[in-house]
């Protein structure tokens, strides 16, 4: 393998970094683990991980993917190449939808001056209602969604100053 | 009999009724909205029609557009499934009035149970107890208050309309109750075309067992023993079992007898389930009528499983006016069920729903184990309807034997592409007092930080990370395949990876 795959593992709230260094040998922090992959298909491996048998199923979509074992889910992410490290993404401030949802009420304005708790969009999805909440006391700084529009996840819906 | 059966609903629900179909040489007719054009239920049927837009309101919830499918399609029945238009009484005359089969009860009985002041009212008169609770006369905040006021925090503020958990809030201080009723009008409006709110007493603790029973036009009526469906989150039903661990014979005996006085008095034909809420066990243990659900209920495959009878069949057979297929000398049940909810849902984040398509979706066998599914893999699960992919129903000759047998069918569920709940599942069956049967409605609250997802040890980490580096590397060939060469995602083109 010429270079290490580096990836960002999550399960439920925790997340880990692991860095596939060559076929037989995986960094989980500082753990240098062994491992023996057969192939079973194109998305079921059975990998021996210092001596212990994992049925591991997975489908890679681009550098992103799911991962399950025995029926726990695990989320995977090859970290990016390359990129200014701390560099601050732009969506620390961007409050998006976590789930294709419809708006239903957009409550504030681009200037408004919101507090941290306070609902700014709510939304619906599967019946349910959601609620978009300032994470933090800030302003406005722009409103992307309108009442009535359909939104994808990830896509911001407010974005504070 | 029926000979063309039109289906008006989706999902798992309606492929295992199309199961039933299939035996008896029943015909099924499909139908779609936009959002389902090759969902599993279209490809299963013998023929589908589209019948809308994505929107429920405009396919699934539009008896117009149902009634036209079934004149088109030449049925001669139509199957309302769960949810959507299956405690509708409009829907059930429509049919009616169409010449077709309603395969439920009367819309008499429908309309009586779809209200819930109506329902209570049966239920007092035939001497069952009732959840002190109304419908506030007036519907504005101060009407809801004054009611939740006369009896007591902390109360319940749910859609008149509705069932299923939907829309419902609790309130335990005035300042609370503002809100709470703004939001809990505006879910039963946008779910159940109705914003009517009915205010209920909060009974602390209870377990939610239900009992399923069958009657028929000629008065006969029988009960299928309970169920216990206390493992919920948010309001809903994620596991639920057959026998409840907090009956005793002479409280079954009690529950069961209240189950069928009810439906009795209502007439009550075809296939139903009354709900109720159970404070205490043992043969203290005191009941409370909730609800009649006149359809089919989801968890209906426990029953299935301990009795050995075919549900959907009787619903069928019933409508048919072939009146109910058993008597309660002829029906027994033995061993125990459990069903386990798999919804597209993050349990991390508050069980949210989540829509997406499905990279790898596969279900377990082995004894003993059955799945009542909607989807396959490469299905797309849509923002519009209830994210409930599946049901994993096990039997067990004990209690313990179904639990485990259901941890071990979960530990080889595969569903990739959308977050499920299989996991919280699994951490749910093993929990210590799931494991000795002391449940009640607020265990998965209570519980909440032993039923998060723990730590994954580092060799699991190191496997997930070794094969997804591995598929990585097979779908990024380091050059393009050229012309007439297989593509590296290909298995066969790298065969030599495989393991024959």
């Amino acid at each position: 393998m010429p270079s290490p795959i580096d990836l960002l593992v999550h399960a439920g709230s925790s997340s880990r970094r692991a860095s596939v260094v060559s076929d037989d040998v995986v960094e989980v922090d500082d753990r240098s683990v062994a491992v023996e992959i057969t192939v079973i298909d194109p998305s079921t491996y059975l990998v021996t991980a210092d001596g212990s048998r994992h049925l591991v199923h997975v489908v890679m979509d681009g550098t992103r993917g799911w991962a399950m074992v025995a029926g726990r889910a695990l989320d995977v992410q090859q970290s990016a190449v390359a990129g200014p490290a701390g560099a601050r993404t732009p969506d620390d401030d961007a409050l998006s939808a976590p789930m294709p949802a419809t708006v239903t009420k957009v409550l504030i304005r681009a200037g408004d001056a919101v507090s941290e708790g306070d609902t700014l969009v709510r939304l619906e999805a599967m019946k349910m209602e959601l609620a978009v909440r300032a994470p933090r006391d800030a302003r406005v700084r722009d409103v992307a969604c309108r009442e009535g529009e359909l939104v994808q996840p990830g896509r911001p819906l407010v974005t504070l100053a | 009999m029926i000979t063309r059966l039109l289906i008006a609903n989706r999902g798992e629900i309606a492929v295992r009724i199309m199961r039933t179909c299939e035996m008896l040489g029943v015909e099924t007719v499909a139908v779609y909205s936009d959002a389902d054009r090759n969902a599993r239920h279209v490809t299963e049927a013998s023929r589908a029609v589209p019948i809308g837009p994505a929107p429920a309101a405009d396919s699934y919830l539009s008896i117009t557009r149902l009634i036209d499918a079934a004149r088109a399609s030449g049925a001669d029945a139509v199957h309302p499934g769960y949810g959507f238009l299956s405690e509708n009484a409009a829907f059930a005359s429509a049919c009616v009035d169409a010449g077709l089969t309603f395969v439920g009860p009367s819309a008499g009985v429908i309309e009586r149970f779809g209200s819930k002041i109506e329902a209570r009212r049966t239920a007092t008169e035939a001497g069952v107890p009732v959840v002190p609770g109304g419908e506030p006369a007036d519907q504005t905040i101060a009407g809801v208050e004054a009611v939740v006021r006369a009896i007591g925090y902390p109360a319940v503020l749910k859609p008149s309309a509705g069932g299923g958990g939907k829309g419902m809030r609790i309130v335990r201080h005035d300042r609370e109750l503002g809100a709470a009723s703004e939001a809990a009008r505006r879910e039963a409006q946008a779910t159940f075309g109705d914003g009517t709110l009915y205010v209920e007493r909060l009974l602390e603790r209870p377990r939610h067992i239900e009992v399923q029973i069958a009657g028929d036009r000629d008065g006969r009526l029988v009960h299928l023993g309970e169920r216990d469906c206390s493992v919920q989150r948010r309001h809903q039903k994620v596991i639920e079992e057959t026998p409840s661990t907090a009956l005793t014979p002479s409280t079954r005996h009690r529950l069961t007898t209240a189950a069928v006085t009810v439906a009795q008095a209502a007439g009550y034909d075809n296939v139903g389930t009354v709900e109720f809420l159970v404070e205490g066990s043992g043969d203290d243990a005191r009941f409370y009528f909730l609800e009649m659900n006149t359809r089919l209920q989801v968890e209906h495959p426990i029953t299935e499983l301990v009795t050995g009878v075919d549900l959907v069949r009787a619903q069928l057979e019933i409508a048919s006016g072939g009146g109910v297929p058993w008597t309660e000398d002829n029906i027994s049940a033995r061993g125990h069920a459990m069903e386990c909810r798999v919804y597209a849902e993050d349990p991390a984040r508050d069980f949210s729903p989540y829509a997406g398509r499905l990279t790898l979706y596969r279900e377990p066998t082995g004894p003993g184990v059955r799945v009542d599914s909607g989807v396959s893999t490469g299905s797309v699960i849509p923002v519009h309807y209830d994210p409930l992919l599946a049901k994993l129903v096990v039997y067990g000759k004990t209690r313990e034997a179904a639990r485990q047998r259901a941890l071990a069918a979960l530990g080889r569920y595969v569903v990739l592409g959308v977050p499920s709940n299989l996991s919280f599942l699994g951490r749910v069956l093993a929990h210590p007092r799931f494991e000795r049967g002391a449940i009640d409605i607020g265990f998965v609250d209570d519980e909440h930080d032993a039923l998060q997802d723990s730590q994954p040890a580092a060799t699991v980490i190191a496997a997930v990370a070794a094969a997804a580096a591995r598929a990585l590397r097979r779908d990024t060939p380091s050059r393009a395949p050229m012309a007439g060469e297989h593509g590296a995602s290909d298995p066969w083109a790298r065969l030599h990876d495989w393991r024959m």
